[in-house]
């Protein structure tokens, strides 16, 4: 039996332009340009475009010059997040700990499955499968890759590496000559060290591994020392899970014909709210943040996040917090979806006021709180506590470290 | 009996204060630095500040820790003073070249 490799990572490149090409799989192999909504900027191309010149980034007008015969296609905000929920939710079925690293990338835990599937070949078929079958495009148009490896980077790598539909082990051990000749632009730095390290000569992930360690950490900090752990097979990148579906309660609404005046939607959207309320998921708990989608009828995409000062469960406190976005939204057209998504639900508590120094209790309430909000906003928690680990100890390094401040 | 976590094991989330900075040094015929080339906090290579001669070879002491680990600790320190008068701690990992794997050691 072949030794289990716990993170997966599935990959579909380009998802935006795969999702508008799904619909017309006949342009798949003609020189196809994916456009923003303005018409205006190349943001993504097909390989036979890229053959005559095209880049993302480039002026429409500019791609058309040099490839005359290109099809534009304009982008699906819309259909392109919702196919990336299906990617993320497909892993979702298999493990509990996945992390959606953006649209067409997503990470999960395979830690614990060896039960379930004994044989590697099991699972990532199973993988595969529950991501074919998940989605709103014609999921084989989509052809998501799979990589399995023993660290973040050589499992993003391998899916990289990876043939449409099909999954690319690497053996535990092995990541470091499996990476070796793989392009130095896939390491995990910034533009602008990738562009220092091209003018160094530097095009291969094995010539940024051969560098000496204190030289990478000199030159590019403590990123290039992660992305120099990588590139040995190292990753020390965690993989950050999304929080479980039992902390979140999303509710939705379709309209036919779509919603065309904003009153229709800020009262659909309440009604939204009500019924996310009654689920027996959100009974007897409190809400900390309140996502709002509004998706047009050409699939064009509206998405607010409020994050709330203080978690409530209380319906109009709620409707008060999120009620100016809907009354200040500029959506892209008349609405032919609305969605709402109660986050980070947590247990309801009453509050206990202190006989003893009631200030100081008060104000470390208050910075709970605060770190709680914040950790809701940004996903970590951005205040840390010093903690003495060995302060005996020769070593400078080892006597003090920063732990995560989580209340 | 407490069962197994199912975790790695690590201290997790703990993130060490006071970790070395790389730092160029070149070194005379003993190994000892002859200059330091600093650069400015979060600077990068390309704007390191020029090479500072060391004026003086204040103590030198060594730590060789862990040796019956896969990984041992094996470090000369070294307390120079530059000729613009600043007081630097520096150690060489004595796993590595002489020349290479010299880091400032700050507390």
């Amino acid at each position: 039996m072949a030794p289990a490799l716990p993170v997966a990572c599935l990959l579909v490149p380009s998802l935006a332009l795969s999702v508008a090409l799904a619909e017309r799989t006949q342009l798949a192999t003609r020189p196809v340009v994916l456009v923003d909504a303005e018409r205006v900027r190349v943001l993504d191309c097909t390989p036979t475009a890229a053959r005559a010149g095209v880049r993302g980034g480039q002026p429409l007008r500019e791609a058309v010059a040099l490839c005359p015969a290109l099809f534009v296609l304009e982008e699906r905000p819309a259909r392109t997040a919702q196919a990336a929920e299906a990617l993320v939710e497909a892993l979702g079925g298999l493990s509990p700990l996945v992390e959606a690293a953006a649209p067409g990338e997503a990470y999960a835990d395979l830690r614990g499955l060896d039960g379930l599937y004994p044989e590697r070949a099991q699972l990532a078929e199973a993988i595969l499968a529950a991501a074919c079958v998940a989605g709103p495009a014609p999921s084989a148009a989509l052809s998501p890759r799979l990589g399995l490896a023993d660290t973040r980077f050589a499992a993003h790598a391998a899916a990289r590496c990876a043939m449409p539909s099909a999954a690319l082990a690497v053996e535990p051990g092995t990541a470091a000559a499996f990476l070796a000749p793989l392009p130095a632009a896939w390491l995990p730095l910034n533009a602008d060290a990738l562009d220092r390290l091209r003018l160094f000569g530097i095009t291969t992930i094995g010539g940024f591994a051969a560098l000496p360690a204190h030289a990478v950490q000199a030159q590019f900090g403590a990123p290039g020392w992660r992305a120099w752990r990588a590139a040995h097979g190292d990753d020390p990148t965690p993989l950050r899970p999304r929080p479980p579906a039992l902390e979140r309660v999303v509710e939705r609404a379709q309209s036919e014909p779509p919603l065309v005046s904003r009153e229709a939607v800020t009262l659909t959207m309440e009604q939204l709210l009500l019924r996310a309320l009654r689920h027996p998921r959100a009974h007897r708990r409190v809400v900390r943040a309140v996502n709002l989608r509004a998706t047009s009828a050409d699939d064009r995409l509206w998405e607010r996040t409020q994050v709330l000062r203080e978690p409530t469960g209380d319906r109009m406190r709620l409707w008060h917090a999120i009620r100016p976005q809907l009354e200040h939204a500029e959506y892209p057209g008349p609405i032919a979806a609305l969605t709402i998504e109660l986050g980070g639900l947590t247990a309801e508590r009453g509050r206990q006021s202190s006989l003893f120094d009631a200030a100081r209790v008060r104000r470390r309430e208050q910075m709970n709180d605060m770190v709680r909000h914040l950790k809701v906003r940004y996903g970590l928690s951005p205040l840390a506590r010093m903690v003495e680990v060995e302060p005996w100890s020769r070593i400078p390094e080892r006597r003090w470290a920063l732990m995560d401040y989580d209340p | 009996m407490v069962s197994h976590p199912g975790t790695a094991l690590g201290a997790h989330g703990l993130r060490p204060l006071g970790l070395p900075r790389a730092i160029g040094v070149t070194v005379d015929d003993l190994g000892l630095p002859r200059t330091v080339a600093r650069s400015a906090r979060g600077a990068t290579a390309a704007h390191a500040q020029p090479p500072v001669a060391v004026a003086q070879i204040v103590e030198v002491w060594r730590v060789a820790e862990a040796w019956w680990r896969e990984a041992p600790l094996a470090r000369t320190y070294v307390s120079v003073l530059l000729t613009d008068d600043r007081l630097l701690t520096l150690f060489h990992d004595d796993t590595q070249a002489p020349a290479d794997g010299w880091f400032e050691q700050r507390y």
